[in-house]
């Protein structure tokens, strides 16, 4: 890792892969392959479409059955995964260097070649989702942010990121949606610890070739609420979340912000002034999407803890000295900064006022305070 | 027993072969006629042995209408056993409805299951 050639990144230029595809090798004898689908997570099509089809993902393909994908996968030590996100499908692959091709011509059969039976549905995929969703919902934190989100984009990146069974979506649906989503011009495969020219051939005589080229999905432009509240009567923890959309021009700004105030990203910087809030456990991040980002302020505990935590909250964001904390801000964009979503902005010291935002009160709410009173 | 693939597959050597054809077809025919069992309403594919895990979960795959004509067809057969009749010519199954709607279901089944003895005793 202290040699420069371990991090460096390049980009396909001499063969032309089929889709963009970005790698970089590293010393050791693990190989990260990652395919992104772009414009396919919850905040496309219909709610809870994309985790339907995530969870799709390395279930029988026209070459090869899941179960006989698994057990080899098992032989050669393979671990592969899938995952949703507001923005993207995510699909993850870790391995020994020498299994490069296997893997991708078993994410080019993925995502081309999945067979899509209506029985993997109903045995398969359906209670995996609904045992996530079940898991997912006994958290009162993920509840106010689900909240908060459909507080503040209402459609698109407001729509639930996980398939709660409310509407019903049939196999033809899915099927319809891998189709869009699963095109040349919305895929990037990442590779960490594999040999860019090596790699842009496997992808090039794989299935990934068969892929349909797509033109890149119009996003429907991302409108900002502010201003909204909602409160949730719930078992659990008691918990404030106050949220500000932000466009992604002002990520800089807020991610300054949020390292003065007390970052989730920096917890052990015990200085800063949410951390600081007697009894609570609170601390502030911003969500980072491709369209918009959403900074939230999250209190957590017993009712009457958050309670008066939740009232000095307006006071510390307004006197926040975000000169001192630009350093900071700096080492939190470092470590958010990922090979498969590197950030590109400069930390940028400018005063916020929190101003609008919208409110999500959840668990003892009769305890909890209502927006205008904070 | 044997297996609905090896089933399957016979039969279709035996289809592929035109003297072999000719004199199993007839054979075939001759056995239905006596069988009787369109006479009571039922498809062939109703009378395959369901008590096995493969064909319990072939039925479970089946589509819903596809279900609701199976058990509809099971149940009449029952009536009309125990009121000792048959149908009459005209509302007896025609050659023609005589599908094989559970086979396809069948094949699938085995097949997973199978892959699965294999890869249980895969050796490396």
């Amino acid at each position: 890792m202290l040699s420069r050639a371990a991090t460096r990144r390049s980009y396909s230029t001499a063969v032309q892969a089929v889709v963009k595809t970005t790698a970089r090798d590293t010393t050791g004898n693990l190989t990260n392959l990652t395919v992104v689908v772009n414009n396919s997570g919850s905040k496309a099509g219909k709610s809870g479409i994309s985790h339907l089809l995530s969870s799709f993902n390395f279930l029988n393909t026209g070459a090869k059955s899941a179960l006989r994908f698994t057990r080899e996968s098992e032989l050669l030590g393979g671990q592969f995964s899938s995952n949703v996100t507001r923005d993207a499908i995510v699909l993850n692959t870790s391995f020994l260097k020498t299994d490069l091709p296997y893997y991708v011509e078993a994410l080019g059969n993925v995502l081309s070649n999945t067979s899509f039976r209506p029985h993997e549905l109903v045995e398969n995929v359906l209670p995996v989702v609904k045992s996530q969703y079940e898991s997912a919902i006994k958290s009162n934190s993920y509840l106010a942010l689900e909240e908060l989100h459909e507080l503040s984009f209402r459609k698109g990146l407001g729509n639930p990121l996980l398939y709660d069974g409310t509407n019903k979506i049939t196999l033809d649906e899915i099927k319809e949606f891998a189709a869009q989503s699963y095109t040349k011009s919305n895929i990037s495969v990442f590779a960490s610890g594999a040999i860019e020219e090596d790699l842009v051939q496997f992808i090039n005589d794989s299935s990934f070739s068969y892929l349909p080229s797509g033109d890149a999905s119009s996003v429907a432009p991302v409108t900002l609420f502010k201003g909204k509240e909602a409160r949730i009567r719930s078992g659990g923890e008691s918990a404030v979340f106050i949220g500000v959309p932000i466009k992604p021009t002002e990520f800089a700004k807020y991610e300054v912000l949020s390292a003065a105030i007390g970052s989730s990203i920096l917890n052990s910087d015990i200085t800063a002034p949410l951390y600081k809030l007697a009894g609570v456990d609170a601390s502030s991040s911003v969500l980072k999407y491709k369209d918009a980002g959403l900074f939230v302020i999250s209190v957590k505990g017993s009712a009457a803890a958050v309670s008066t935590a939740a009232k000095q909250l307006k006071t510390i964001v307004d006197s926040a000295d975000v000169k001192a904390a630009t350093k900071k801000a700096e080492l939190s964009i470092a470590l958010q900064s990922t090979f498969e979503s590197p950030l590109s902005f400069k930390a940028e010291a400018t005063p916020v006022k929190l101003g609008a935002f919208n409110y999500v009160a959840i668990g003892e709410v009769d305890a909890l305070p209502y927006a205008d009173e904070l | 027993m044997a297996s609905i693939t090896s089933i399957v597959k016979t039969s279709d050597f035996i289809l592929s072969r035109p003297t072999l054809s000719k004199i199993v077809t007839p054979i075939a025919r001759a056995f239905v006629a006596y069988a009787g069992y369109r006479e009571m309403g039922l498809k062939f594919n109703d009378l395959i042995m369901e008590e096995t895990p493969i064909a319990q979960k072939a039925i479970s795959r089946l589509p819903e209408d596809e279900i609701y004509a199976r058990n509809y067809r099971i149940l009449t057969a029952h009536q009309l056993a125990l009121s000792h009749q048959l149908l009459p010519p005209n509302k007896a199954v025609q050659p023609e409805e005589d599908t094989h709607y559970l086979i396809p279901y069948l094949l699938e089944a085995e097949k997973e299951a199978f892959e699965k003895v294999e890869l249980d005793n895969i050796e490396v």
